[in-house]
């Protein structure tokens, strides 16, 4: 019932909802980036995503060894993945991929969950994670298992797949450095060949442009009404009998 | 012919009212943020942007485990524990200062802390008073230092808090310096041998960004709304005072309805109006005012005799719709239906452990996803006017729940620089939305439900409370959660739902029974809130048969209450039992026989439960933790209360898992909102009861049983905030105002029809 009131007024003010109309007609096309400025005017470009993932082991393979102890192999993952983000190996990473150093970043995930996250820690863990860079690698530890993800987002599928590789070789390369001898060491091994993939670039859905027309179009009505009551109400209050009565 | 505003005319009075308010309002907000100085005259902007910076720390022997294939578990568990060791000593005062040193500031510039990261007991890990007085002077501090050892591997989170990013770069960089410097002065003088050292391995330098994006708009924000709402409220209640004290009309219903008001004949013919001399045209308070219908259209007033337009057409039929809607539930309009679909919500859907699945900046629960769309169907209503348009009254109940609204923004405004650097004001902002969902909902309830439509929703909500009290004493029988069990079933998969373990116990071997609820003290507010409007049907019914289902509702809700094997379970009802004591004493003693029958019925439907209840309040069982976890709160937040005693530390600041679980909701709010934030919320309660007794006094039956019912509720409010933290669980505060909504339709002053006509909203 309420809606027939609110109808009258739309009619009464058709002139006013009539203007929303372009209004959201511009809002959609914005949207759909058919206009050469505003939020859909920039053309989104595509980016390369790859993935490695490895398996820290023993150099007689823990799943043929039942004898070999692999307690620790999980932790020596976790701090693996957090060596991982230094900058020596970012360095050494970038110069096998062929990018700059400036350009890469190593995102360093949380191990486990805190019991008492405190905030500062939180904001600025989420703050840091959110630091921009053209390619960014993330080694992830799936903890307690001895396995490690190597992710990575790049320009292209080829930079991407090109820093994924280096990001194994190196994970390979520091085990080896840190073993305190060669028969003690840990080694790498890869757990399939490195997968990667091109993203395109978003393109502007008409549904989206639809959908924000639409949107921008009741909100436009909306407040017509809105304003209507507005204005009753400020009509009502500034009667000279009314203000007489209420003085 | 355009009028121009005399100085005098209330137009000019309302701009500039308006305009006083809105240049206080933008002062204020602009000293919020700047630091303003009258001599010589200058505003310089306040440092309120908050940098955070991160390292992570390996912690590791000097022949290295990481690499090692005969390193064992017990290494490493040895050395985690090492690393917990080092991260605390590395936020201790002989560390932090070299940490200040090495960061180019004074040592007693820099806050030091380290957090317990491992899963121990609450009581090991919740802050005593001492402790958080030394929390709460550090936490002025710009400059501080965390560290929190990783709970798995023998790793260190550092994280360093400054203005810049700069800065906190330099302290979290100058940690691990600090510490080694430490260590190696400590081994030179105890002789020890530096290869056999710990090392620590900084892999990457921190990295820092600004951490408090937003702040200093809203703070800005904060302080211009507060300010303007002030200003506003004070115009508005002046104006209402001083038309009060000229002889016109107060806050309180008058016998006879104003001059000028429409009222509705049976039958559904135009709308008659009380010509007013005072009010000018009819049109003035009529929401069909600005339409030529009331407004002496003769088109209107005379079909067929002059020519309608389009208009006029629409408008007539708008007018014969809302006179043909009726009251709910036999009604056409929206309004009530949403609400009653809200209220529906309320009772018997788990909605504040119901989520979307997305990510967003607020939290989303089920019932801030429902409301916006019931919220702006009653603006639009209100908007475009009409019949059956939502009429605002105000009431002293809307003066005590905007005066806790005020208290609470107050309490953000005065804590505001304090919380951006505790870097808790987001945190506080983002609990505003569940204060306006619930302003929100009282204001719609007021305006939009008629007064001959209350009778209905108090069985409307009996009726949910009963369902919710079976469904309650189905969880305790058959271990059966139906209410989470349905809203699993029933929602689609975008919706996260909490899970409820309903066999599961507590620490002292109690059912978590919670129907609804999240927890069990929530089931019991909420069921405490919709037995007076049983026990009032009781009491006023004159037929067996009414008598006889009120007499089964009230059995039913008691048992359900006790059913949650919860102490709350004795003082929630008897609180009912006394208000209503209070009020209608003769007709509850008469009741008195009555009680035996529903005592016998209760304690079938539950079996060991009341027992369990009752055994609970013997004095031997006052030492169990539930008791002394509430007993220790009082000495826990002493340094919070005094340390802001008038206005708190800010509304929706103490929360865990930041700060401990206050097991009070007076408490919290103290702590919060200060003695003026408590005042504020004793005032709102107040106002219930005071508002609704004298309804209660003239026994009218229609406005009685409301007054009556949201009285109990008030009161039921009242003592489950000594008892839990009660408005953090929405259905209980939604629960009490919903009934003081219905309190607030029946004393507003709403024109009476006059003998024999239908009175349309």
């Amino acid at each position: 019932m309420e809606f027939l009131n609110v109808f009258a007024v739309l009619w009464r003010r058709r002139i006013a909802v009539a203007l929303g109309v372009p209004v959201a007609a511009l809002v959609g096309l914005l949207l759909v980036g058919a206009l050469p400025f505003g939020p859909g005017s920039g053309a989104s470009p595509g980016r390369g995503v790859a993935e490695a993932r490895v398996m820290l082991d023993h150099h007689k393979p823990i799943l043929a060894d039942l004898s070999a102890v692999s307690d620790t192999l999980g932790t020596q993952a976790a701090l693996l993945a957090e060596v991982m983000a230094g900058d020596d190996q970012r360095n050494v990473i970038a110069q096998r991929a062929g990018v700059p150093p400036s350009e890469l970043l190593i995102h360093r995930p949380q191990v486990a969950q805190l019991f008492a996250p405190g905030l500062l820690a939180q904001r600025a863990g989420d703050a840091v994670a959110g630091l921009p860079a053209p390619s960014v690698i993330s080694v992830a530890a799936a903890s307690p298992l001895p396995v490690l993800t190597i992710d990575v987002s790049a320009p292209s599928e080829l930079t991407a797949r090109r820093i994924a590789s280096a990001a194994r070789d190196t994970l390979e390369e520091v085990m080896a450095t840190r073993a305190p001898t060669v028969g003690r060491s840990l080694v790498v091994r890869p757990l399939g060949s490195v997968r990667s993939v091109a993203m395109p670039g978003s393109q502007r859905s008409r549904l989206i442009g639809v959908a924000g027309a639409l949107f921008i179009f009741i909100f436009w009505t909306c407040s017509v009404v809105v304003l209507h009551g507005v204005l009753r109400v400020w009509r009502r209050a500034t009667e000279p009998s009314g203000a007489a009565a209420a003085a | 012919m355009t009028r121009i505003p005399t100085p005098t005319s209330p137009k000019l009075r309302i701009i500039a009212a308006i305009a006083l308010c809105a240049a206080l309002a933008w002062l204020a907000a602009i000293a919020s943020v700047s630091s303003v100085s009258l001599l010589p005259p200058s505003i310089k902007p306040r440092q309120l942007a908050i940098a955070g910076a991160s390292a992570r720390v390996i912690v590791d022997y000097p022949r290295s485990l990481l690499s090692d294939r005969l390193a064992t578990d017990g290494d490493y568990r040895t050395l985690q524990k090492r690393a917990v060791l080092l991260g605390n000593l590395m936020a201790s005062p002989p560390v932090s200062r070299l940490v200040a040193r090495r960061a180019g500031l004074r040592p007693q510039q820099l806050a030091a802390k380290a957090r317990v990261t491992a899963a121990v007991q609450d009581a090991f890990s919740d802050v005593v008073s001492e402790k958080r007085a030394t929390e709460l002077r550090e936490a002025a501090l710009q400059f501080q230092l965390e560290v929190q050892p990783d709970p798995v591997v023998p790793t260190l989170g550092v994280y360093g808090q400054a203005p810049t990013v700069a800065e906190a770069e330099r302290i979290a960089d100058a940690a691990v310096p600090a510490l080694r410097e430490y260590l190696q002065s400590l081994g030179t003088r105890e002789g020890a041998d530096p290869s056999r050292q710990i090392v620590l391995e900084q892999p990457a330098p921190a990295r820092g960004a600004i951490i408090n994006g937003g702040a200093k708009g809203e703070i800005f924000g904060l302080t211009f709304v507060f300010v303007f709402l002030l200003g506003i409220f004070a115009l508005l209640l002046g104006g209402k005072l001083r038309r009060r004290l000229a002889g016109g009309s107060g806050l309180r219903a008058p016998d006879a309805a104003p001059a000028g008001e429409a009222w509705l004949p049976a039958g559904g013919s135009a709308p008659r109006v009380r010509p007013s001399p005072a009010f000018g045209p009819a049109f003035a308070w009529h929401p069909l005012a600005m339409t030529p219908l009331v407004a002496g259209a003769g088109a209107l007033t005379a079909p067929g005799t002059v020519r309608r337009t389009a208009d006029q057409r629409l408008a007539t039929v708008s007018r014969r719709a809302a006179l043909k809607a009726g009251d709910w539930p036999r009604t056409t309009r929206v309004l009530p239906w949403m609400i009653a679909g809200l209220i529906w919500i309320v009772w018997l859907v788990p909605f504040n452990e119901i989520q979307l699945s997305y990510s967003l900046p607020i939290d989303l629960k089920f019932d801030r996803l429902v409301l916006p769309f019931l919220v702006a169907t009653w603006a639009l209503a209100l908007g475009a006017g009409g019949v059956g348009a939502p009429r605002m009254r105000l009431t002293w109940i809307h003066i005590g729940i905007a005066g806790v609204a005020l208290a609470y923004l107050l309490s953000l405004v005065v804590g505001a620089r304090q919380l951006n650097q505790s870097l808790e004001l987001d945190t506080s902002v983002k609990q505003l939305t569940l204060l306006v969902a619930y302003i929100s909902l009282f204001l719609i309830v007021a305006s939009s439900v008629r007064r001959t439509e209350v009778p209905a929703f108090l069985k409307y909500t009996l009726v949910l409370a009963v369902i919710c009290a079976l469904g309650t004493i189905w969880e305790y029988r058959f271990s059966y959660n139906i209410f989470y069990s349905a809203a699993h079933a029933v929602l689609p998969g975008i919706f996260t739902v909490g899970e409820a373990e309903a066999s599961a116990v507590d620490a002292i071997g109690r059912r978590l029974v919670r129907g609804p609820g999240a927890v069990p003290l929530e089931a019991v507010t909420m069921l405490a809130m919709g037995l007076p409007i049983a026990v009032v049907g009781l009491i006023q019914s004159k037929v067996t048969r009414a008598r006889i289902l009120y007499g089964i509702a009230v059995a039913i809700i008691l048992a359900a209450t006790v059913s949650t094997e919860r102490k709350s379970a004795l003082m929630a009802p008897l609180s009912v039992f006394v208000t209503l004591a209070y009020f209608r004493r003769r007709e509850l003693m008469r009741l008195a026989p009555l009680g035996v029958v529903i005592g016998v019925m209760m304690l079938a439907l539950t079996p060991g439960a009341a027992q369990s209840v009752v055994g609970q309040v013997s004095g031997s069982k006052s030492g169990v933790p539930t008791v002394s976890d509430r007993t220790s709160d009082y000495d826990a937040v002493r340094p919070d209360v005094f340390s802001h005693i008038a206005f708190g530390r800010g509304f929706g600041s103490f929360k865990p898992p930041v700060h401990r679980v206050l097991d009070m909701e007076l408490l919290g709010t103290i702590v919060q909102v200060g003695v003026f934030g408590l005042l504020a919320y004793f005032f709102m309660i107040g106002t219930i009861v005071a508002v609704a007794r004298r309804p209660i006094r003239e026994r009218r039956p229609l406005e009685a049983a409301a007054a009556l019912s949201a009285a109990g509720a008030a009161i039921v409010l009242l003592v489950v905030s000594s008892l839990f933290d009660v408005m953090s669980f929405p259905h209980c505060p939604y629960i009490a105002l919903w009934m003081a909504g219905l309190l607030a339709v029946v004393v507003r002053r709403d024109p009476e029809p006059e003998p024999g006509a239908a009175w349309s909203s």
